[in-house]
């Protein structure tokens, strides 16, 4: 069984009593679907931060996962002009050193409608400094989005950027572009879904093109899962897609 | 159990998968495998035992179901033809002959939007009336149509000898009042390959309409054959439903042995 570690779900502190087992919304249902499938562990972020208060969000999800080993936070950042939440150093501050740190990048609503370098460059800078990686979580992933990713991974080659979008089809040539130019790039599996996209995207750019992340509970993990586990790829290859990429993420290693 | 054999990537032929929904063609995706051979390759990495294939990506309906037709013709156990239409290529019902007759397809796909700019805001059932004798035809040689677009609950209703599959209908149908109101149409099934595919969605589709009236599907080649399984494979069903999602449906509307 291939070492997985999902890099892209979120937990709420509701349960929904309709959903099937494993996906009532919280931690307790993230835990359960864990087991079941194998998952070895996991990053949730909050919902709370997400759509609700940043801060709070993000110290919920802390005590949510305490009694998680397997769990890691991610935390939610965002700009701190309005003072609403800590500057971006003290906020890193508050961190497990086990973190992602992550933006919800929706034009529609709330903290992130596009990645503005300028505006942004303070947060950027501290999670570069510290190597903590960066989930990009984008509601919708346009045209325009490419031009503004590619500033930030330019800018800062040394943050570990998270790729996450709901789904591209034809719109993936821009993404052979911008893991050609930036190793800092790792796109989640699961909005990336074309028959056989993986196996001609790692045999070009290698395995660090790709992370293990679920997008639970609004997916079941095993898609990613069984697309990943019937990959016509190396095992080295699927294990560092499963979970071995974002675990030295984790800890801050650094390639030769 | 089939979800074991699939987590430790074993080939799941014993379990007759069928693909009700695959587009054979380029569709913008021209690097992948799509439109070759390779196609068959992907099928026995999982253990797919047969495709439904359409063409209706190519521009000319005729063109892609030539192809298809050539496709089903080297791997007659592998793919089964379903015949694209569309009234902008000429007379439906003639093109259904050739397919029915010539290539022996086994259903139809109708999408009313495969013909992009300029004409992307036409409304295609307005173009020539034909639709109607399309649908006598699926009775009359019972093929079951998927759908994308160009049907109406009113054709459902006042054609219930046609077979009709809503494309993309496991979640599509939105909302449990409106489940419950298709689930009411005993020749109306929908398949499963959806994006937005909550797990919840999911199984309140699976509860309301029925495992026996889903097929599962997956759109390939947008997605791929092993991770459209987890949707099916996960649910808190039993092993009969998911084998009939999996396959036997499809067998049945097919008249597949």
């Amino acid at each position: 069984m291939l070492p997985f570690l999902d890099a892209a779900c979120v937990i709420g502190p509701y349960a929904n009593p309709e959903s099937p087992p494993g996906y009532e919304g919280n931690v307790a249902g993230l835990a359960l679907k864990m087991a079941e499938l194998g998952i070895v562990e996991a990053c949730p972020s909050s919902i709370t931060a997400s759509f609700y208060c940043v801060d709070e969000g993000n110290q919920e999800l802390l005590q949510a996962i305490e009694p998680y080993p397997q769990l890691h936070p991610v935390f939610l950042v965002a700009p701190n002009q309005t003072g609403e939440m800590p500057p971006p150093d003290q906020l890193l501050a508050k961190m497990p050193t086990m973190s992602l740190a992550k933006m919800l990048v929706d034009e529609v609503q709330f903290y992130t409608p596009l990645i503005d370098v300028e505006l942004y460059g303070e947060v950027f800078d501290a999670l570069a400094a510290s190597r903590t990686p960066l989930l990009l979580d984008y509601a919708n992933f346009f045209h325009e989005h490419t031009f503004r990713l590619r500033e930030l991974l330019k800018g800062w080659p040394q943050l570990p950027v998270l790729l996450k979008f709901p789904k591209v089809a034809c719109e993936e040539r821009v993404l052979y572009y911008l893991w050609e130019k930036f190793e800092n790039l790792h796109v989640v599996m699961s909005g990336y879904q074309l028959l056989g996209g993986i196996e001609k995207v790692v045999e070009r750019f290698g395995a660090r093109a790709f992370v293990f992340g679920s997008n639970y509970p609004y997916f079941t993990p095993l898609q990613s899962m069984l697309h990943l586990i019937y990959c016509e790829l190396s095992d080295g290859d699927k294990r560092l897609i499963a979970g071995d990429t974002v675990r030295g993420l984790l800890r801050k290693e650094v390639a030769a | 159990m089939m979800l074991h054999d699939a987590l430790a990537g074993k080939r799941l032929d014993k379990y007759h998968i069928i693909d009700f929904h695959v587009h054979y063609g380029k569709w913008g995706v021209t690097h992948l495998p799509s439109h070759s051979d390779a196609m068959i390759a992907k099928m026995d990495l999982v253990g797919v035992e047969k495709i439904c294939a359409n063409g209706i990506t190519f521009p000319d309906m005729a063109e892609g179901n030539r192809a298809v037709a050539a496709f089903a013709k080297r791997y007659p156990d592998r793919v089964v033809g379903i015949a694209g239409v569309y009234p902008m290529n000429g007379d439906m019902v003639e093109e259904l002959k050739r397919c029915v007759f010539d290539y022996g397809f086994r259903g139809i796909k109708v999408h009313g939007q495969m013909i992009q700019f300029p004409y992307r805001d036409l409304d295609v059932r307005e173009i020539g009336g034909q639709w109607e004798r399309v649908y006598d035809f699926a009775a009359e040689h019972h093929l079951p149509i998927l759908y994308h677009g160009v049907v109406t609950e009113d054709d459902i209703l006042n054609f219930p000898e046609t077979t009709f599959v809503m494309a993309h209908g496991m979640c599509g149908l939105k909302g449990r009042s409106t489940k419950e109101r298709f689930a009411r149409y005993k020749n109306h099934y929908v398949d499963s390959p959806v994006t937005q595919n909550t797990p919840l969605e999911t199984l309140e589709t699976v509860k309301i309409m029925g495992a026996d009236r889903i097929l599962w599907g997956t759109d390939a080649p947008l997605d791929d054959f092993a991770h459209r399984l987890g949707v099916i494979l996960d649910l808190p069903i039993g092993e009969e439903e998911k084998l009939a999602i999996f396959g036997g449906n499809a067998r049945r509307l097919l008249g597949l042995a």
